[in-house]
């Protein structure tokens, strides 16, 4: 009876770690909550007679999986980049193309890739507002008919850097760099 | 990760021992109780591991580390064809026991040279 219990108790914790990793924003945190999903695993195979099992999951899962998930995530940091069309209705490869054509866009990757971030674009039907406000975008570009805009959060210290790089390049296309603090600002 | 914290590090330097008596503990009792060469050599592989969290520097050479490990998957395919193969367990059914815990031995010492391996080349990556 008590490890039918104690086997239900674990099952459960399992299940609420294996959400709770999915659905938390911070990736640290899902290694962690990861790491204990490993080790109630690991208590559930003792419970099922599989101790040989359960010497190796407690230490490769909870140990040196996370361990090396940790060393992936110091190395590389995920850069979003969300791209604001103008037009409206779904999303086509013409108008991606046309986008992926236009250079600022691999220049940023190319940045992101130095600097050791993973960069990765989602092209969005929101406006820029949207985009900005619910913080999914790193960087945030507008094709606006005056030009290419890029905005970025003030503290983002990789937008000053970007800002730096383009007025650099010198580049004939009209390219504005727009900082922002909080989203009433725009 | 980079900073040593002094609770990491004088934790880490009084667990060093158990972990050691632990690994060898679950690779000798690995022939008739829970636990195994594959448990034991990743617990003696997590000692280099932390080492790696508290001290974080490339002092040993990596190539040296890769040649022993060669050296003992050659010694678990040897030990196996000159004791299993001529009969010997056979004529001698003493030394079974001596074998199983010999092999389980190998075993360890390879896992946990390869598990640090892998850790260690992550760990120190550099990009070109």
């Amino acid at each position: 009876m008590n490890t039918l219990i104690a086997e239900a108790v674990l099952l459960l914790v399992m299940a609420f770690m294996a959400i709770l990793t999915i659905r938390t924003q911070i990736l640290r945190m899902a290694i962690i909550y990861m790491g204990v999903f490993s080790l109630a695993a690991s208590l559930v195979y003792v419970l099922y007679r599989a101790p040989d099992v359960a010497i190796a999951e407690a230490i490769i899962g909870s140990g040196l999986v996370a361990l090396l998930y940790l060393s992936a995530l110091k190395r590389y940091r995920v850069y979003t980049i969300g791209v604001v069309g103008e037009h409206k209705g779904n999303i086509t490869d013409k108008e991606i193309l046309k986008v992926e054509r236009n250079g600022v866009i691999h220049d940023i990757r190319d940045f992101c890739i130095e600097r050791e971030r993973e960069p990765q674009t989602v092209y969005t039907r929101e406006t820029v507002k949207q985009a900005v406000s619910n913080n999914h975008y790193d960087i945030v570009i507008e094709e606006h008919p005056e030009g290419i805009r890029l905005y970025g959060h003030y503290d983002n210290y990789l937008v000053d850097e970007l800002e730096i790089l383009f007025s650099m390049r010198n580049r004939d296309r009209e390219l504005k760099v727009i900082r922002y603090r909080s989203e009433e600002e725009l | 990760m980079n900073e040593t914290s002094v609770i990491i590090s004088k934790m880490t330097g009084l667990l060093y021992p158990f972990i050691v008596l632990f690994g060898l503990y679950i690779i000798v009792n690995g022939h008739n109780y829970p636990g195994g060469g594959f448990q034991g050599g990743s617990v003696i592989a997590a000692l280099f591991i932390a080492r790696y969290l508290v001290l974080p520097v490339e002092d040993f050479s990596m190539d040296f580390l890769h040649y022993v490990e060669k050296a003992f998957l050659v010694m678990l395919l040897l030990v196996p064809i000159f004791f299993i193969f001529p009969g010997v367990h056979f004529l001698y059914p003493q030394f079974n026991t001596a074998y199983l815990i010999l092999m389980n031995f190998l075993i360890g010492f390879k896992v946990s040279l390869g598990l640090t391996i892998i850790v260690f080349r992550f760990g120190f990556f550099r990009e070109e």
